[in-house]
């Protein structure tokens, strides 16, 4: 009895090793695709997309934002009277009748129409009651200001897989905070076949995208945009550009191309206009960057503004090249602050050559030339300095008043800035804070970049340039009661090896007030007709732009 | 003997009190997608209006409307303006 018993026992406990051996294989290795197959028998798995986040100006107003639009879909094998059907299509969505007949007689259950519509339009569409026609809710991009900052937010296209994806500027630049994650979930249905609330947002995976808070100031870029616009027209300009930083933090406060574009209908456009000029063209700044190559000099103390330039009586021959002032009109034994005041191109040779090759790019580079500036838009460019053993000494000379180099506003704007923040280079920045989808926001905080001149330096050139404003070439400009601190530009520019005097690029920057800066501001015109000088042109539109700022921050004047 | 007997006719009685029980409950709530259906359409109804009202208060309160309809009113910007930079002296001393 003892091997019988013994035999059933193990047979019997074989028996069961065997079930909690497969029981294991199904509940523990199989788990999760019995799972999945049980779930595909009462329900179906539903992508669940989502919503792009916003874009904020610094008041929390969504300049960008997204807004209900629905995807228009047929059933051709529903459709019993294909023509009128394409009829009333063709009139409500103002399609092309024949792209609709078109997709109408594909062999196929589900034919996208079109997308984008808007709710009038799709409520329109539902009371024909038309058969095999059905919608889906999407969500698309709705610009409340219209085409304000267009070249700074970019715009939203499709991708290769047809998904929603950024192009230039911050969509761009930001598209992968701004689209979120998809996810995708079991849709259960009831005994009816009726979908049941099915915990889909926690189960999805699907993360909605973050917003964005600039600190893009709404009326600031709204003043800039109008100003702009009116003043191409008014001295024949083929294009301008203004940019206005806080120099204290390099936060942008407006930033305004034109010609720009509409976002709403990016297609309609070329795609030159897409392109946000102030940080992608490159141009010789002429006498903006003057006040750069001075300073540098200030810093080294190889000049101060009392020091007299000996070589300021006529033009001047390097090289075998003969360079002269802007309007021939030379002085003698000339000051650096008289230099600056009289946007002096001699005297500025004589800064450069004081400098000398070595500290003119070491003080360049400091203040961020041949670099990016880092700043947080798609599309930036940086054309580099030519090398130090391809430097001759024309090339010094010339550089010192700001030809034969080729800079980004961006670039200038921020080394001016600079000059404004007692020496310290801010990396320049449009975006202030993230705020995810659960509300938490992230502040991106003030980095300095560099410091390219002392604080003391910074405060001598900010005196100049407060004395070339109030007594320069756009002295009859100027704001009464503000210091304001500022340079005029006038580039000619190269074609085909020479400089065509005939079209120049027009610019004026500086920073308000000139004591304690609440904002830097860069103008640029493209070929001005009326006037070929900056003083003329890009200076006029500089005061009155800071003219409303000033007034705008509440800034009382306070004597030269 | 009795004392399990027991036990196991209550056992057997709890469950096939739960069967009827889950059985009764999975029968109520079984059609309930119909109703959760209604509630997710009004729902979703609201979040549509919610968000036609949001765009609309957007459009309204946007700087572009505001300026085409100040525009339109005939308000305009002033022309001359004038600051007062130093302050006038009551008496000069001779």
């Amino acid at each position: 009895m003892t091997w019988r018993y013994r035999f059933t026992f193990l047979i019997l406990v074989s028996f069961f090793i065997l079930v909690i051996c497969r029981l294991f294989y199904w509940q523990v290795i199989k788990a999760q695709e019995l799972s999945v197959l049980g779930q595909l028998q009462y329900g179906r798995t539903v992508t669940v997309f989502p919503q792009r986040g916003e874009i904020r100006s610094s008041d929390g107003f969504p300049i960008v934002t997204n807004k209900i639009s629905y995807l228009v879909f047929a059933n051709p094998k529903e459709i019993k009277d294909k023509n009128a059907t394409i009829n009333l299509l063709s009139q409500v969505l103002s399609l092309d009748a024949a792209s609709i007949s078109a997709n109408l007689s594909l062999d196929k259950f589900w034919v996208p129409l079109t997308s984008g519509i808007d709710t009038q339009t799709k409520d329109r569409l539902e009371k024909l009651n038309l058969q095999g026609i059905g919608f889906q809710q999407q969500y698309s991009r709705f610009y409340p200001e219209a085409s304000l900052a267009a070249q700074l937010v970019g715009f939203v296209g499709k991708d290769e897989a047809g998904e929603d994806k950024g192009y230039f500027g911050l969509e761009g630049y930001y598209n992968r905070l701004l689209k979120g994650k998809t996810g995708s979930a079991i849709q259960i249905h009831d005994a009816f076949g009726k979908p049941i609330l099915a915990r889909l947002n926690q189960q999805s995976g699907q993360i909605d995208g973050s917003s964005l808070i600039l600190s893009l100031n709404r009326p600031i870029q709204f003043l800039i945009e109008r100003v702009l616009k009116k003043s191409i027209d008014k001295y024949g300009a083929t294009s301008g550009m203004v940019g206005v930083m806080d120099p204290k933090t390099g936060e942008i406060l407006a930033m305004a191309s034109y010609p720009n574009f509409d976002p709403r209908n990016y297609q309609d456009y070329s795609e030159k206009f897409y392109r946000n000029t102030f940080i992608s063209d490159t141009y010789e700044p002429g006498s903006t960057f003057k006040p750069l190559v001075m300073s540098g000099a200030l810093d080294a103390k190889l000049v101060t503004p009392q020091t007299r330039c000996t070589i300021c009586s006529g033009p001047i021959s390097v090289s075998g090249y003969e360079l002269h002032t802007w309007d021939d009109k030379y002085y003698k034994d000339t000051t650096m602050t008289e230099v600056i005041q009289h946007s002096d191109n001699t005297g500025m040779v004589f800064v450069a050559q004081k400098l000398g090759v070595d500290r003119m790019i070491n003080y360049l580079e400091k203040f961020g030339m041949g670099d990016a500036t880092g700043i947080d838009l798609q599309g930036e460019v940086a054309p580099s300095l030519k090398p130090e053993n391809q430097w001759y000494a024309v090339d010094l000379a010339t550089t010192g008043f700001g030809q034969g180099i080729s800079v980004t506003p961006i670039e200038i704007l921020t080394a001016i800035s600079a000059i404004a923040n007692n020496g310290k280079r801010m990396e320049p920045h449009v975006v202030s804070a993230v705020e995810n989808s659960d509300g938490v926001i992230v502040k991106i905080p003030p980095k300095v970049v560099d410091t390219p001149i002392s604080p003391e330096a910074a405060k001598v050139m900010a005196e100049m340039m407060v004395n070339a404003v109030n007594k320069g070439e756009a002295s009859w400009t100027k704001l009464d009661g503000y210091r304001v601190a500022g340079k005029t530009g006038t580039a000619s520019i190269p074609v085909d090896g020479h400089y065509d005097e005939t079209k120049t690029i027009t610019s004026f920057v500086g920073f308000a007030p000139a004591d304690d800066p609440k904002f830097s501001m860069i103008v640029i015109l493209n070929k001005p007709t009326t006037s070929i000088y900056g003083a003329e042109t890009a200076a006029p539109i500089f005061f009155e732009i800071a003219k409303n700022i000033l007034s705008y921050y509440g800034i009382v004047p306070s004597g030269q | 003997m009795r004392k399990p007997a027991f036990t196991i006719g209550f056992l057997i009685i709890v469950i096939l009190a739960l069967s009827v029980a889950k059985a009764f409950v999975s029968n109520r709530i079984s059609t309930s997608g119909s109703a959760l259906g209604v509630t997710r359409d009004k729902i979703n109804a609201y979040k549509i209006e919610n968000t036609l009202l949001s765009e609309k208060l957007y459009s309204l309160s946007s700087l572009t409307y505001v300026f085409s309809q100040a525009n339109g009113l005939g308000f305009v910007q002033g022309k001359s303006k004038f600051v007062i930079t130093y302050p006038i002296p009551i008496a000069i001393k001779q």
